[in-house]
């Protein structure tokens, strides 16, 4: 298991995609979470005379723990399905299945280490993610001459391993998609209309009885994944399901588990042609 | 004195693989013994590449048996002591020809070491550090023979390891695997270009729509049992042949007779027509070429 997570790293490294998508990640939750949002401060404040201290808050050290959260749930997770289906679906598109299967490790083992590998990469996103929150509410503090408080130990730590969670559950599904239909384009394409289209129809487009609609929100992905997140200042969306933290994070976590092992079966099954 | 076990590399009985309606290959035997370069030849749509990937557990059999280095295909046991290229080689095209080696000695568990040593026998040493994207497809085969060469294998599986090379390339690469199959080394050889198979190969097996048409040593295969008996005076030499056990087909071209003889039995023949005063100037085996008893092979069934 150590020598195929050692090469699942090392291709990892050495690939552009990884890089491009945490580079997009960096990108977005800078621009979108923290610099469009302070020139919305900035100009509300000019135009208007007045300071919007809710926004102000959002903005400050305090809270960079949702922040991060925030993105993780929304565009993180997207770039994590993505991730996941490049780190299976690429092996059938260029036919290095085959080249690594006839090197002697097990399937099985050759499925839990790229997993594990993509839950490493993950974990980097998400400890990357969070030092940008950071970084840039320190720097709007700075701006602002706001005093610097920071989120407890245990908030942050705990934090972290949410943020993981929600992005290995969309890597997962992504890298199981591309397992499946042996392929990483229809696997990313799917992956995404599920993430960003089905989900939020099942839950807003769809007039639901309320105890059905209950149901179906606590069982689905994102609103776990938002429930989740506000448990860490994360703001409600629409369709948002009120669930403890705990149980949104069991789901999320049963979620893995059936991701995982059904894609660790098929690949066990498949025919490597 | 070895066992058969022993002796025997790899086995296949009554393998079959179906996709579908299509049968790819249809009850399957093959046997491959320990240390000769064994060609299996075939048409295209044979069944030559399904077989290889079943013997290397790509690709469950939908029936039969198979053992490779006495082990089921696909064991790890197994899959550690084989080294094999299947199809063109399939390589990471972001990473160098050197890291797409490391990477497959990672998943191996063979030290890093070996990845030069691997370049090295295919002479690749020198462009091990340009990405992959612009190797050209001979050295993309060779690199294909340098990582089933990685683990130092007993046995080496090399599906038409030739195919897109030019002239100089085949030749090239017909010299390293008469190279790397010297020795205990077995290679299972999959082609359709005879003259590659004739030039290296100990042994063939003739696959025609997934069966095994014919397997023997190459010498036998070209000999296809026709003998040429060159002897005074011809006409008793002629009745002596005619009235030997086993002989058929007689005929005299330009002097000489060709004959048909079931079995190893020339020798006796020869008795026979000393013992008749006859004087035998010749007793020779009439070589074919492959390509002629490849095509007599396959048409028959077809």
């Amino acid at each position: 298991m150590r020598g195929v997570l050692r090469a699942e790293l090392l291709k990892l490294r050495k690939r552009s995609a990884p890089w491009v998508l945490l580079t997009v990640l960096v990108l977005t939750q800078a621009l979108f979470g923290y610099g469009s949002l302070y020139a919305v401060l900035q100009m509300e404040s000019e135009e208007l005379g007045y300071r919007d201290e809710q926004l102000r808050a959002h903005l400050m050290p305090s809270t960079f723990v949702g922040n991060a959260l925030g993105a993780l749930a929304g565009t993180g997770g997207a770039l994590a399905l993505i991730l996941g289906a490049l780190a299976m679906g690429s092996e059938f598109r260029w036919g290095t299945l085959k080249t690594i299967v006839t090197q002697g490790p097990s399937r099985l083992v050759l499925g839990g280490g790229k997993l594990i590998a993509l839950a490493v990469a993950l974990s980097a996103f998400t400890m990357i993610s969070f030092l940008v929150a950071f970084g840039c509410s320190m720097v709007i503090a700075a701006l602002e001459g706001m005093p610097v408080v920071l989120p407890s130990a245990g908030t942050v730590v705990a934090g972290l391993g949410a943020g993981w969670l929600l992005m290995s559950v969309w890597g997962s599904l992504g890298f199981l998609l591309a397992t499946a239909l042996r392929g990483t384009g229809l696997a990313v394409g799917l992956g995404l209309v599920y993430q960003l289209v089905i989900e939020s129809l099942l839950v807003t487009a769809v007039p639901w009885p309320v105890r059905t609609g209950e149901a179906f929100r606590a069982a689905l992905i994102g609103t776990n994944a938002g429930a989740l997140g506000r448990h860490f200042g994360v703001l409600a969306g629409h369709g948002f399901l009120d669930a403890p933290a705990v149980q949104a994070a069991a789901v999320l976590g049963a979620y893995l588990t059936v991701f995982v092992l059904l894609a660790v079966l098929l690949l066990r099954r498949c025919d490597v042609l | 004195m070895e066992s058969k076990n022993q002796t025997i590399t790899i086995e296949t009985r009554a393998l079959t693989k179906r996709f579908g309606e299509t049968v790819a290959v249809a009850g399957l035997d093959l046997e491959v013994r320990r240390g000769e370069v064994y060609g299996l030849l075939g048409p295209n749509g044979a069944g030559k590449t399904t077989t290889l990937r079943m013997l290397l557990g790509l690709v469950r059999p939908t029936a039969g048996t198979a053992t490779v280095l006495g082990r089921p295909p696909g064991d790890g046991e197994g899959l550690a002591q084989l080294g094999a290229l299947v199809e063109e080689p399939a390589f990471y095209p972001y990473l160098s020809g050197r890291d797409n080696l490391r990477v497959l000695a990672r998943y191996c568990g063979v030290s890093a070491t070996r990845v030069d040593e691997a370049l090295c026998t295919v002479e690749l040493s020198d462009r091990g550090g340009s990405k992959l994207k612009s190797y050209s497809l001979g050295m993309r085969q060779r690199l294909g023979v340098a990582a089933a060469l990685l683990k130092n294998p007993q046995l080496l599986i090399l599906d038409e390891p030739t195919r897109g090379l030019d002239p100089k390339g085949m030749a090239e690469m017909r010299t390293l695997i008469r190279a790397v199959g010297r020795g205990a080394r077995t290679v299972l050889l999959c082609s359709h270009l005879l003259g590659e198979v004739e030039q290296v190969c100990d042994r063939v097996g003739v696959i025609d729509k997934g069966r095994m048409v014919r397997q023997a040593p190459v010498e036998e295969l070209r000999a296809g049992g026709r003998l040429v008996v060159e002897a005074e005076p011809l006409e008793a030499a002629e009745r002596v042949c005619r009235e030997f056990p086993g002989v058929s087909d007689v005929e005299v071209v330009g002097g000489k007779l060709e004959l048909s003889l079931d079995g190893d039995r020339a020798g006796d023949l020869n008795a026979a027509l000393q013992e008749a005063g006859v004087r035998v100037r010749e007793l020779r085996r009439l070589q074919r070429s492959l390509e002629s008893v490849f095509l007599e092979l396959t048409e028959e069934g077809g």
